[in-house]
């Protein structure tokens, strides 16, 4: 393909110039490479600024970059490996994997990061609640299976741990693949993620013949996790993870090793090689090798964290729905999880103005809401498959009326607004029930019932919230005998939106609660009949169902 | 941020309510001071009845003189209970203290197996039990809402209603449940007996006298006829005495409530008027630098 030369390089923008012949058609990748000073960089076509000259977006740092230095046209645009080996991987935005750089993933197929979006009369119709075991979620904004959910929040308010409890929930139980693309976030919190899933089990289920085949083979496509299971469960003898590497457990000395280029594992005890549904007595009780599959090889990770340049943090959201977009085209259901799109509009603005555009309001690129669409139109769903994304979305000094927030909003099926005033009355997840809805709390979707016990509850708080005023000039001894009534049910419900988390079990000391739906329903609806009117309001926080409150008072009033 | 046209609005409603609860605070506070000078003016009369009695109260105990009044009842069967709030409201828990107590007497009577009637002076204190059904004495719509002037008809009234039923043997006991008036930030909850009438303790300044040396009067007319006048006009006393106390913290109570009210809307405009300002800033800081960013972009 045809070679071109760096004319001029502005912090993530780069100028090269072309025979005027071979122009490089937009969005494609170019490739700038120094081996003996270590330079490889991918950047994008962005713009022809005339005079056969590109401007170009880097999809990495341009430290180190000189005038006269060549770029490739790779006469395509960016493109990423997918496929099921991609499971269990990090990449960053241009596809390399970032945990093992040396090993790639086994796959002959890569997409381009560009693509259309799904043609209309492609799209799937059908809709269909999914149950995310979060009480204020399900009861007012539950989420449509195939559909987008938006979590809005300011700095600090919980976006990030409500994303991880909703991947816990659901990416766990759920049990099929899914895809997290870390945008822009502390990438902290991708190796936090990281860890995490390497930890997390799924109890697997494989039909018999699979099962066979793994006692007599120690090929695996991924790490297995093998534990030992006491026969005897009743007598609360906790099962004993097999770590990496050597280990001892009572008498017996483990050694577990996993070859990724060969794909075998090994496992040795006392120097035998066991396997699967193998015995073995440990300090007299009698154990049972169980074999485990992690979360982490049913996710692919792509990450462009805010310590990488605004390139990456652009064209990393099209990255990771790339991922997603081929398992939906292979006919599953598929979880998306972005964190987060503001930073997504956040590169766009910064390398807009380098790209010589005007800033339009607040500041933002003139074509916001054009970048927004052309991302999320394709995050849907197709009657081939689904993807189901949960996205965070930053909201700048709490103002959902940014440009940024605003354009968000109208691509989202569920908007979850977590507000300030709700952090500040020390209830997490800090949602604000008036603001978040969802567009399937329908009747003729989630069922009558559901609706009016949303409705009725959204009714209580907005009453409570008009009676604010009064309660703070008069005092509530001057509200009529009515709205007392309303005012300490509104209180009671809004505590009840509180939720104690599976993640932050270390935190709070309290184990997490799921909550299924039709116990969300039932609690609510029976505090709004007044049937716990006589309860203190503190019981009815951090509890899951409605039972909890009961007995959560008789502690308290004990 | 909220929104600056919302903020204006805001701010000028938390201003009329506060102009309105100020205006409330002087009006009770003029009130207060009428109520409180019947109060200082009836003392008198009130406190040379209580010593009569007082005096008198050793002839009582020595059984020299009897008044159907002052029999206590072996059995408390029924049992009426007057209680006193307000008509109006805008006066801090003044009413809402008075429903608690009543409900609580009631209940605590009710449990110990005695037939309790209501009879409830000042509106709210009415509806409230009115509406959730109680026992409400057959009078009691009438003294609902009462003429504040306290005319000496309306007290005979319900003194005689008190008596007569007490006479006849319709109640064995009625308790009076109202607010005393001690200053203007002031008042008590009494609960208290009123007939049969107690408490007539022997009251003399020197506490060696108590109980050695009884009064020795000698009575003319007769101790009977004596008592058969004095002690409805006590009767009358006592319900004028609680009438008045009640009239006068509900306007200590509703002054105190408006101050405060006027107070926190204060408070509520001054943050209001900082988030103003703050929205108001940040818009034109908004725009100054989408002017300036917008200029600079074009002459770059």
């Amino acid at each position: 393909m045809a070679t071109g030369i760096i004319t001029q390089v502005i912090g993530p923008t780069v100028d090269i110039e072309f025979p005027p012949e071979s122009l490089p058609e937009l969005l494609n990748a170019l490739r700038i490479e120094d081996p003996a000073r270590n330079i490889d960089l991918i950047v994008e076509v962005a713009q022809h600024l005339g005079n056969s000259t590109t401007r170009c977006i880097s999809m990495d740092s341009t430290d180190g970059l000189r005038r006269g230095m060549q770029a490739e046209d790779l006469g395509e645009p960016i493109k990423v490996p997918v496929g099921e080996d991609c499971l269990g991987r990090i990449f960053n935005v241009t596809g390399r994997p970032v945990d093992y750089p040396d090993l790639p993933p086994d796959t002959e197929e890569s997409y381009p990061i560009h693509r259309s979006a799904p043609a209309l009369a492609d799209q799937e119709t059908k809709t269909e609640v999914f149950e995310t075991g979060l009480k204020v979620v399900d009861l007012l904004a539950p989420i449509p299976k195939g559909g987008k959910v938006g979590l809005f929040g300011g700095a600090g308010v919980g976006k990030t741990i409500l994303i991880m409890e909703l991947i816990n929930n659901i990416a766990k139980v759920h049990g099929g693949q899914s895809v997290f693309s870390g945008v822009g976030e502390r990438p902290r919190e991708g190796n936090d993620l990281w860890l995490d899933f390497q930890d997390a089990l799924i109890t697997p289920t494989w039909p018999p013949e699979e099962r066979e085949r793994r006692k007599t083979t120690t090929q695996r496509a991924k790490q297995p996790t093998f534990q030992l299971m006491p026969l005897d469960e009743s007598k609360g003898l906790r099962r004993l993870t097999i770590p990496v590497g050597s280990s001892q457990f009572g008498e017996h000395k483990f050694e577990f090793n996993y070859d990724m280029r060969a794909r075998v594992f090994e496992l040795r005890m006392d120097g035998q090689p066991v396997t699967l549904d193998d015995e073995t007595d440990i300090d007299g009780e009698r154990y049972k090798i169980a074999e485990f599959e992690r979360v982490l090889d049913k996710t692919v990770l792509v990450y462009g964290q805010r310590n990488e340049p605004p390139g990456a943090r652009l064209r990393v959201g099209l990255s990771g729905l790339t991922h997603a977009e081929y398992f939906r085209d292979q006919g599953r259901d598929i979880l998306l999880f972005i964190d987060n799109i503001f930073r997504f509009v956040q590169a766009g603005s910064e390398v807009s103005a380098l790209l010589g555009r005007m800033p339009s309001a607040v500041g933002y690129q003139p074509t916001l809401a054009t970048e927004m669409g052309a991302l999320q139109e394709r995050i849907t769903s197709t009657k081939t498959g689904s993807i189901t994304s949960m996205q965070a979305i930053y909201v700048p000094a709490d103002d959902l009326t940014d440009p940024a927030v605003a354009t968000t909003f109208a691509h989202l099926d569920a908007t979850v607004v977590l507000s300030r005033r709700i952090v500040e009355l020390g209830i997490y997840p800090a949602v604000d029930p008036l603001d978040s809805t969802s567009r399937i709390l329908d009747p003729n979707v989630v069922g009558r019932e559901h609706y009016q016990v949303a409705r009725d509850v959204q009714e209580i708080l907005q009453r409570y919230k008009d009676l604010q005023d009064i309660i703070a000039i008069l005092g509530m001894d001057e509200l009529s005998d009515d709205d007392k009534v309303t005012v300490g049910r509104a209180r009671r419900i809004q505590q009840f939106f509180s939720q104690p988390f599976f993640v932050a079990e270390s935190f709070l000391m309290t184990p997490g609660r799921y909550v299924p739906l039709k116990d969300t329903v039932r609690g609510f609806k029976e505090i709004i009949e007044g049937k716990y009117d006589d309860l203190q309001e503190a019981a009815f926080t951090y509890v899951g169902n409605i039972e909890e409150a009961v007995e959560k008072n008789k502690q308290l009033t004990a | 941020m909220a929104n600056l046209r919302d903020l204006k609005r805001r701010i000028k409603s938390v201003d009329g309510i506060r102009q309105i609860t100020r205006a409330m605070e002087m009006v009770a506070a003029t009130k207060l001071r009428r109520a409180q000078q019947r109060i200082e003016a009836g003392r008198p009369y009130t406190g040379k009845m209580d010593e009569i009695l007082a005096h008198l109260s050793t002839a009582i105990q020595a059984g020299i003189v009897h008044h159907p009044l002052l029999e206590p009842r072996e059995e408390v069967r029924n049992l009426w209970i007057i209680g006193v709030a307000s008509t109006k409201g805008l006066c801090g828990s003044f009413n809402s203290n008075i429903i608690r107590t009543v409900g609580q007497h009631a209940r605590e009577a009710m449990e110990s197996n005695q037939n309790v009637t209501l009879f409830l002076v000042g509106k709210k204190l009415f509806d409230f039990y009115n509406r959730r059904n109680w026992q409400l004495h057959k009078n009691s719509r009438e003294y609902a809402a009462i003429d504040e002037n306290l005319p000496i008809s309306l007290l005979q009234e319900m003194t005689n209603i008190c008596t007569d039923a007490f006479l006849d043997g319709d109640v064995d006991q009625v308790d009076l449940v109202y607010t005393e008036f001690k200053s203007a930030i002031s008042h008590k909850i009494v609960k208290r007996q009123f007939l049969p009438i107690v408490g007539l303790e022997p009251t003399t300044d020197e506490e060696e006298d108590r109980g050695k040396t009884p009064h020795d009067y000698i009575f003319e007319p007769d101790p009977g006829k004596l008592f058969t006048i004095l002690i409805p006009k006590y009767a009358r006393t006592v319900i004028f005495r609680m009438l008045a106390d009640s009239l006068a913290s509900e306007h200590g109570g509703r002054m105190n409530a408006m101050h405060n009210a006027t107070d926190n809307a204060g408070d509520m405009i001054k943050t209001l008027t900082l988030q103003r300002n703050k929205a108001r800033q940040a818009a034109i800081t908004k725009e100054l630098s989408e002017i300036v960013g917008g200029a600079e972009a074009i002459s770059g």
